[in-house]
C-alpha cells in the first residue's frame, strides 16, 4: 500500500517513470473495462484514451484513505466511458430497448467452456443501455440508485435494463454454445 | 439464478491477465497519445534564478570589461585588422634605393637622410627601432615632385598629375608607426597638432599606424539579430532600432516541445534595417557608418526534443552596403605617397594616398584626413549549435552554445578621402589608380548566450538575450544584447 502510495505521489508530481509504472500495472484492467463498455475495439480505444487522461489528470484527487486505487481509477474510467457514450447519443436508446427473447440453460458446465474474451464480446454485443447497466451493476458493483443517478434514469428503468441484459446474455450464451458444439 | 450468472460474468470478466494474443492489452499508441496530457514535472525555479543571475553577472562583467579595457583591446584588434602603411609608392629604382637605405639603417644608426628635415631626427637603434626626436624647427620644404597646388583640380580629382609624381621619384624610406604610441585624434581634433605624447615610436620597417578602420566591427554590428539595444551597454554604438519582417514557414508546428516528440521548425526571413550613423570607434579615430543597409536571407532550423534540448542550424546570406566616414591622422614621412592598407592575413590590398607635389611638407608633419569609403559586403554563414529551453507557463528560459562558419566577401570602393596639413589640402586618394578591391574574409566564431522569452500567446513573444561571441579568425570578442518582439506567422 505504501508502495502504490509512493508511486502515485511521484506520478502526480509528474515523474514519467512512476506514471508509466502505474500504467503498466493497471492498463489491462482499464482496457478490459473499456472493452466492456464499448461496442468494438475502436470505440474501446477511444474510451480508454479519454479515461487514461482523466485518471492522470485527477490523480491528485485520489485519497487512499477513502478507497482503493483500483476502485477509484475504475470509477473514473467508467465516468469517462459514460461521458464518451453520452457524447455519441446513447441516452435515447436507454429507455426503449427491445427485449430479447432468448433464454438459456445456465448450467455451469456450459459456461465454463467460454473464455473471457468471448464473454467480453458477448457483453459488447448487448444493446447499449443493457450493456451499460449490466457493467455498472454486475461488474462495477453500482447500486440501481447510483446507476439511476449517473445515467439520469429511474431506478425502475435501471432494474428493467439489467433484467433484459441478463436475459439477452443468456440467449446469446446459448446460441454461442450451440454454434460451438456444431463446430 | 441471476446471482449465479452475475457471479460467473464478474469472475470471468475480471481476469486481468494479459492475453497472449494481446486482445485485452491497449496498444502503445494509446499511451503515447495520452501522455502529453499527464501532469508535468515542475522544474525547479532554481534554473530561472540561476539564468537571471548569469545574465546580470554577464552584463556587469562585460560592462566592466568593455569600459575598463575598451581602448586597449579595441586598439589591439584594430591593429590586427587595418593599418596605414606610410610607404612611398615608387618604381623599381626607388625600391632598390629603399633596400639600400634599409641595409644602411640596419648597420648603423642614422639620421634621416633628408636634408630638409632638420627639425626631427630619426634614428634606428640596434633593435631596428626608430625614434623621432621632437622638431626644433618648423620650416617647411617642398618635395621635389613637380606637382603644385595651384595646378591641381579642387574637387574630386586632385591627383590628376599622378604621372608627374611618378616621373619625379623620390627617395624611399619606410617608417613604421604603432598606433599604441601614436594615437589618433578624432576628426574634430584634426587640426590640433600632436602633442608630445603622440610622438611615434618607430618600431620596424613595416609600418603600422592603425586608423581604426574596424571593418569587421562594423559588419558584426550590422549583422546583429533584430534588436533594439545593441551595444548600448558599452556605449560604442548609438541606440539602433531594427525591425525584422520574417514571413515564417513552419515545416511542422512546434507543439508543446517539452511534452511530446520532436518538433521541427524553420523560417525564411527577409531582414532589412537601417542604421543611422552610429559611432563605431570612439577615442581612437573617427569612423562613422552611415547609409548602412543590409538585406538577408536567413533559414533557421531548430529541432526541439522533449527533454528541452534543441539542435539548431542555419544558413545566413546577407548583402550589405555601407558608407563609412573616416578620420585618420599620421605623421608625414618624407615621401610623396602613402598606402592605406588592410593588413589582415587574407588581404594585402591597398588604398594609396598621393601627396601633391607642391605640398609643403616635411617629415613629422601631422597629416590628417577625412572622407568616405563604401563597403559592399556579401556574407554566407553557417551557424550550428545546441540549446536548452525551459518553459514555465508563459516564461521561457533558454541558453545555447555553438559555432559559426562563414565567409565574407568585402569590396571596398569609392574612396573619397583627402588629407590635410594645418588645414591645407596636401593630398588625396589616387583617383586614377584602381582603388577598388575585393577580398574574402573567412569567419570562424564561437558563441554562448542566454535569454528569456515571455510568450504572449502561441504566436508572439517578447525576448531578451545576451550573447558573447568570440571570433577566432580575426580574434575579438563582443557582447550582444538583443531585445525584440517576435511573432510567428
Amino acid at each position: 500500500m505504501e508502495k502504490i502510495q509512493h508511486i502515485i505521489k511521484k506520478a502526480v508530481a509528474g515523474h514519467e517513470k512512476e506514471q508509466r509504472m502505474l500504467y503498466d500495472e493497471y492498463r489491462t484492467r482499464w482496457y478490459m473495462l473499456s472493452l466492456r463498455y464499448a461496442k468494438n475495439s475502436s470505440q474501446a480505444d477511444d474510451i480508454f484514451q479519454e479515461g487514461l487522461v482523466q485518471i492522470f489528470r485527477d490523480l491528485h484527487q485520489f485519497d487512499i484513505t477513502r478507497s482503493a486505487f483500483t476502485t477509484w481509477s475504475c470509477r473514473v474510467l467508467v465516468n469517462a466511458a459514460l461521458k464518451y457514450l453520452k457524447k455519441h447519443n446513447w441516452v435515447n436508446t436507454l429507455s426503449d430497448q427491445e427485449e430479447s427473447n432468448y433464454y438459456a440453460d445456465e448450467s455451469e458446465t456450459i459456461y465454463d467452456k467460454l473464455a473471457t474474451k468471448e464473454l467480453t464480446m458477448l457483453v459488447q454485443q448487448l444493446p447499449l443501455g443493457y450493456r451499460i447497466v449490466f457493467n455498472m451493476s454486475v461488474i462495477e458493483g453500482y447500486t440501481h440508485k447510483e446507476i439511476a443517478k449517473e445515467l439520469g434514469i429511474s431506478e425502475g428503468t435501471s432494474k428493467s435494463q439489467l433484467s433484459k441484459a441478463r436475459r439477452t446474455l443468456k440467449k446469446q450464451l446459448e446460441n454461442l454454445l450451440i454454434t460451438n458444439s456444431h463446430e | 439464478m441471476n446471482n449465479k450468472m452475475d457471479d460467473f460474468f464478474k469472475k470471468r470478466l475480471e481476469e486481468y491477465t494479459p492475453a497472449e494474443d494481446g486482445w485485452n492489452v491497449p496498444s502503445e499508441e494509446l499511451w503515447d497519445k495520452a501522455k502529453p496530457s499527464f501532469p508535468k514535472r515542475e522544474k525547479k525555479p532554481f534554473f530561472m534564478w540561476f539564468s537571471l543571475a548569469f545574465l546580470l553577472i554577464g552584463i556587469a562583467a562585460s560592462t566592466w570589461w568593455f569600459a575598463g579595457n575598451e581602448q586597449h583591446k579595441e586598439t589591439q584588434a584594430l591593429i590586427s585588422n587595418t593599418s596605414i602603411n606610410l610607404a612611398e609608392q615608387s618604381n623599381e629604382q626607388e625600391t632598390t634605393k629603399q633596400e639600400q637605405s634599409t641595409k644602411q639603417a640596419l648597420t648603423q644608426p642614422i639620421v634621416s637622410k633628408e636634408p630638409k628635415t632638420p627639425a626631427r631626427k630619426t634614428t634606428l637603434d640596434k633593435t631596428n627601432k626608430k625614434t623621432i626626436s621632437k622638431p626644433v624647427q618648423s620650416s617647411k620644404t617642398k618635395t621635389n615632385s613637380g606637382l603644385t597646388t595651384a595646378s591641381r583640380p579642387k574637387i574630386k580629382s586632385p591627383l590628376a598629375k599622378t604621372k608627374a609624381v611618378e616621373s619625379n621619384p623620390v627617395q624611399t624610406k619606410q617608417i613604421t608607426s604603432n598606433i599604441n604610441q601614436i594615437g589618433f585624434p578624432k576628426v574634430s581634433e584634426a587640426n590640433t597638432p600632436p602633442t608630445s605624447k603622440h610622438q611615434p615610436s618607430i618600431t620596424s620597417q613595416s609600418q603600422h599606424a592603425a586608423i581604426g578602420l574596424a571593418t569587421q566591427q562594423l559588419f558584426e554590428i550590422a549583422l546583429l539579430e533584430p534588436a533594439a539595444l545593441n551595444n548600448l551597454i558599452h556605449n560604442r554604438a548609438a541606440l539602433r532600432l531594427a525591425q525584422e519582417a520574417s514571413p515564417t514557414m513552419h515545416v511542422s508546428p512546434i507543439i508543446k516541445p517539452f511534452e511530446y516528440g520532436i518538433a521541427y521548425s524553420t523560417y525564411v526571413g527577409f531582414k532589412p534595417y537601417d542604421e543611422m550613423n552610429p559611432t563605431i570607434i570612439d577615442g581612437i579615430s573617427s569612423i562613422n557608418a552611415k547609409n548602412n543597409k543590409q538585406y538577408g536571407l536567413h533559414v533557421k532550423t531548430n529541432r526541439l526534443y522533449d527533454n528541452g534540448l534543441g539542435f539548431n542550424s542555419g544558413l545566413m546570406y546577407t548583402v550589405q552596403n555601407m558608407d563609412v566616414d573616416l578620420g585618420l591622422a599620421f605623421e608625414y614621412q618624407d615621401g610623396s605617397s602613402s598606402t592605406l592598407r588592410s593588413s589582415s592575413s587574407v588581404n594585402s590590398d591597398s588604398l594609396i594616398i598621393k601627396f601633391y607635389d607642391d605640398a609643403d611638407l616635411k617629415t613629422g608633419d601631422l597629416i590628417e584626413g577625412s572622407g568616405t569609403i563604401r563597403f559592399a559586403v556579401s556574407s554566407v554563414r553557417l551557424p550550428i549549435g545546441l540549446n536548452y529551453r525551459l518553459r514555465l507557463k508563459q516564461f521561457e528560459w533558454y541558453a545555447g552554445v555553438g559555432l559559426t562558419l562563414g565567409v565574407q566577401l568585402i569590396r571596398l570602393s569609392e574612396p573619397n578621402i583627402y588629407v590635410y596639413n594645418q588645414g591645407v589640402e596636401v593630398g588625396a586618394f589616387d583617383p586614377e589608380a584602381d582603388q577598388s578591391f575585393t577580398f574574402p574574409l573567412p569567419e570562424f566564431a564561437v558563441y554562448a548566450g542566454t535569454g528569456f522569452k515571455y510568450h504572449l500567446n502561441n504566436q508572439t513573444n517578447i525576448g531578451i538575450s545576451l550573447n558573447l561571441d568570440k571570433r577566432l579568425v580575426l580574434p575579438r570578442q563582443y557582447l550582444r544584447a538583443d531585445f525584440g518582439v517576435y511573432k510567428r506567422i
